[in-house]
């Protein structure tokens, strides 16, 4: 006896790749990540990199000899002079991004804690270090002491290795983080379509008079939504690392660091997304199997998708590690795993551990829905 | 011959107050078919009608009793007895977005016919019914009429013994029903066996060598129409099913 | 006021089918019998009568009032069952009273309580758990409830069993006793057609193609059969359609007494509707 899934697989995907809708659905999540990326990056360059007007007008309530025009000119300091009461108020409209006031050999920077305070101060305190130690080599030569002796009295270098770039982490996780949801989302439309649609529309019953075994039927159904959400995957893959290299080149904030993957991290990265697929797939037909609409299918497949994605923010956002036990958990062990990858480890305990979990996962799925499929219920499932 | 014994079939109901009733949709029914011969299994909406065909056509399971296709039951031949019979149904709709030529030969393929014959099988079918004109369509852009006979075409596909229809001509105008009754006649003519169920009692009159009547789930008469007439003393078909029915639904 | 409906050159323009020029009396007091095949414009003339689609061209009164001016007034005193059953199926029959209870002014809770005794439905059962006859005959008791002086019913009978489907039938026939009262519906089982109806429109391929009296038909049409060499030798004049087999050959007239006397010695039969469809659509002329 020849096995019947491929033709029911034929069938399914045709009908598939004729339906506009079902098309669209494989398509139009997986565009959103380019913009998704390349939004925020702009979005985080924009933070980063504030305009020096936007916080150089500094207000001062002394008269400023050469040496310090000089220097504020330097230091790109645009200086405000006036009387400190006058100061206080102009500080109080935003004239000015900071104040100083001079009482003697003091010099007190004011103002108030906000988000171009920390520019404006740096700003500000290089200015000061400069003039200081311009006034203590004036000092220094006056007493014919050679400056360079005491001012570099010893040498210290800075060797800090560039930690990892926190907006680089940030973007590639969440791109990956929504590759999983893209999956999801496109694979809810087909898994709908081939079960409950079909029921709807009445073609259910001309199939199950084939002569082909009800777990034919259904591993055909399954692998045709599996496929279209690799598809889906695959596509999203392409895209994320496309814009990232976009992003990677284009911006600033990604400076010195190389968002592209390596090929190893490339095959892993497909391995993730095709295991995914299965694993989603087989879990969508279940449910919309279940059901006797359309309607009522993807009302039913709504929460999945959150599910499939609030582990995986979770996990990001309170900074959770693989373990053993995580690459266990389906759905949690595929965003740990897809973050790994990107950051360039990867462990092939875990990536098993994952790989058996899921088929596990989809083979218990599986069952159930043979079993649905040979008791009448597949038809009145009321 | 295809043989039904006994056979039973549960459904679970829910009533108004929310509690389990167990429901006979078929109780107790046999009949058997011979080759050449149409059966008709007539009876008031709600009879079990069509939970019988469906059990016949192997997509309900029946709780009791046994169906027997020339020495085959489903329990242990279920591939085989599939690709020896047809089922068509008012309610069954075909893949719309397949062209009539696909759906033919995806049936082809699923009913494994021989690779070298599924052009020229799908050619002849495609004469027989005249459906040349519209072969490479998509179904969807067909008419009702014409939507009709990639049906037949569908169920001829593997030239099965057994062709099972539920209904088949209901909703139909008189011209696509026509199709239908005759297609029935041709097949009996070639020795096939057809199982049958309408609610218009001229066509079953007919058409049918056999009639089942069946009523709440049980047969309550058997007989060629010529008989059923004479037993109930009636003129047509029609009279005879209020006679049978009628009578018994005025008691309730 | 003599018509219940009139229709003057009506058109409804689709991509691919369209409705052209009907034109449509409907007398009060009247069964009238809409008859056609399967997407031949039955269900869109229906459509078109009750502004559920809008019309392209032409014009359109029922009760000798325009019936999209005062369509309020007018579906007051229409009732329809359509091919699809317009409840959402977790409502019973006493949900659905509360809610007509609203829409329409006249609508009577007592009648509405009889039809659904006579029919044997239970006020509490939910459509859901109803057969499709049961469903049927809810649908035709909500639409006679609110005292209609028209039924527009399409296909009311499709899929019922033969004793539903008299019950229904009687009920029709009740309905049209009184005098004011009128009924259009469409049909493919004609041999109810031949029972109750006054009047038959069939429609072919969006045109009208007959409007007379069942009365004129059954007296007047005929088939004539004879031997396909005999056909030369019928006037042409005779004709309405014919339809060539093998070896004979079947002639639909419209005067069958003339005819007898004129030939004599062939075979001419009364005619059924089934019969007289068939030959129209798929005759030659």
């Amino acid at each position: 006896m020849k096995s019947k899934v491929l033709n029911i697989l034929k069938k399914e995907l045709r009908e598939m790749f004729r339906d506009k809708k079902s098309l669209s659905m494989m398509l139009v999540v997986p565009i959103m990540i380019p913009l998704l990326v390349i939004g925020m990056s702009a979005l985080f360059e924009m933070q980063m990199n504030k305009s020096v007007d936007d916080y150089n007008k500094i207000g001062f309530n002394y008269e400023m000899n050469e040496v310090e025009k000089q220097l504020a000119k330097q230091t790109k300091i645009k200086t405000i002079l006036a009387s400190e009461k006058e100061l206080k108020e102009k500080y109080k409209n935003n004239e000015i991004d900071l104040y100083v006031i001079k009482r003697d050999n003091n010099y007190i920077i004011n103002g108030e804690d906000n988000e171009t305070t920390s520019y404006s101060s740096s700003l500000v305190e290089n200015y000061f270090s400069l003039y200081k130690s311009y006034l203590q080599n004036e000092y220094l030569s006056k007493n014919n002491i050679p400056a360079n002796n005491v001012i570099n009295i010893i040498n210290v270098e800075k060797n800090i290795k560039q930690a990892d770039n926190y907006f680089a982490s940030f973007i590639t996780s969440y791109a990956f983080l929504f590759i999983i949801m893209a999956i999801t989302i496109s694979a809810t439309y087909p898994a709908t379509d081939t079960t409950a649609g079909e029921k709807e529309r009445g073609t259910l019953e001309t199939l199950l008079t084939f002569p082909i075994k009800s777990r034919d039927i259904i591993v055909g159904k399954f692998l045709s939504v599996s496929i279209s959400s690799i598809i889906t995957g695959i596509i999203s893959l392409i895209l994320t690392i496309i814009s990232l290299m976009f992003a990677n080149n284009k911006f600033s904030i990604y400076k010195d660091v190389n968002l592209m993957l390596s090929p190893t991290s490339l095959i892993f990265a497909a391995i993730v997304i095709i295991a995914y697929s299965f694993l989603i797939s087989g879990l969508c037909i279940a449910i919309a199997s279940k059901c006797k609409t359309f309607k009522e299918a993807q009302s039913a497949l709504t929460p999945l998708t959150f599910i499939s994605f609030f582990p995986g923010l979770i996990a990001f956002m309170i900074n959770i590690k693989t373990t053993a036990l995580y690459a266990l958990i389906p759905f949690l062990n595929y965003t740990l795993i897809f973050t790994d990858i990107t950051n360039g480890s990867i462990n092939y305990l875990y990536i098993i551990l994952m790989l058996i979990s899921t088929i596990i996962v989809i083979l218990s799925v599986l069952v159930v829905i043979i079993k649905q499929y040979k008791s009448e219920k597949v038809l009145f499932s009321n | 011959m295809l043989i039904v014994k006994n056979i039973k079939k549960k459904f679970i109901k829910y009533n108004s107050k929310k509690q389990k009733e167990e429901f006979l949709a078929n109780n107790d029914i046999s009949f058997e078919a011979k080759k050449g011969e149409v059966v008709g299994i007539l009876g008031p909406n709600g009879a079990g009608k069509t939970t019988l065909l469906r059990m016949i056509a192997g997509i309900l399971k029946p709780d009791e009793g046994n169906i027997n296709f020339d020495g085959f039951n489903y329990l242990e031949n279920e591939i085989e007895i599939k690709k020896n019979i047809a089922y068509l149904s008012g309610n069954t709709k075909i893949y719309k977005s397949l062209s009539t030529y696909e759906l033919l030969k995806m049936c082809c393929e699923i009913y494994e016919v021989d690779k070298q014959k599924v052009e020229s099988r799908i050619k002849e079918i495609s004469k027989i019914l005249n459906m040349d004109n519209f072969l490479y369509n998509k179904i969807e852009n067909l008419s009702t009429g014409q939507t009709q006979r990639v049906n037949i075409a569908r169920c001829l596909v593997h030239d099965p013994q057994y062709y099972i229809l539920d209904e088949a001509t209901s909703g139909l105008d008189i011209i696509s029903s026509q199709i239908i009754l005759d297609f029935i006649k041709k097949e009996k003519q070639k020795g096939k066996t057809i199982i049958y169920s309408t609610h218009y009692m001229e066509e079953a009159e007919n058409i049918c060598d056999n009639v089942f009547m069946i009523n709440k789930g049980k047969v309550i008469k058997v007989g060629t129409p010529k008989q059923i007439k004479k037993d109930t003393n009636t003129t047509n078909l029609r009279d005879a099913f209020f006679d049978l029915i009628g009578g018994e639904r005025d008691e309730k | 006021m003599k018509n219940a409906i009139e229709v003057k050159n009506l058109v409804k323009e689709y991509k691919d089918f369209k409705l052209d020029n009907i034109n449509l009396e409907i007398k009060k007091g009247c069964i009238v019998g809409l008859i056609g095949e399967n997407g031949a414009g039955k269900t869109t003339l229906i459509k078109s009568l009750l502004n559920i689609i809008k019309i392209s061209k032409g014009n359109i009164k029922i009760f000798d009032k325009d019936y999209i001016k005062n369509e309020q007034i007018i579906k007051d005193d229409i009732g329809v069952v359509l091919d699809n059953m317009f409840f959402p199926e977790i409502l019973s029959p006493k949900d659905i009273n509360l809610i007509m209870k609203d829409i329409f002014k006249k609508w009577d809770e007592q009648i509405f309580n009889k039809y659904l005794k006579d029919f044997g439905l239970s006020k509490n059962k939910k459509i859901k758990e109803m057969s499709k006859g049961m469903r049927k005959k809810l649908e035709i008791a909500t639409a006679l409830s609110h005292h209609p002086k028209l039924l527009i019913l399409d296909e009311p009978t499709s899929g019922l069993d033969p004793v539903v489907r008299s019950e229904v039938l009687d009920i029709f026939l009740n309905f049209i006793q009184n005098e004011e009262n009128t009924i259009l519906l469409s049909t493919h089982i004609t041999s109810d057609l031949e029972n109750i109806a006054d009047h038959i429109v069939f429609i072919d391929n969006g045109k009208k193609v007959l409007d007379k009296s069942r009365d004129d038909i059954i007296d007047n049409y005929g088939i004539l059969k004879c031997d396909i060499k005999y056909f030369d030798k019928i006037d042409k004049n005779d004709i309405v359609k014919y339809k060539k087999n093998k070896y004979d050959c079947q002639i639909l007239v419209d005067n069958i007494n003339e005819i007898r006397n004129k030939y004599k010695d062939c075979i001419i039969d009364k005619i059924t509707l089934d019969d007289l469809m068939v030959l129209m659509v798929k005759g030659e002329k």
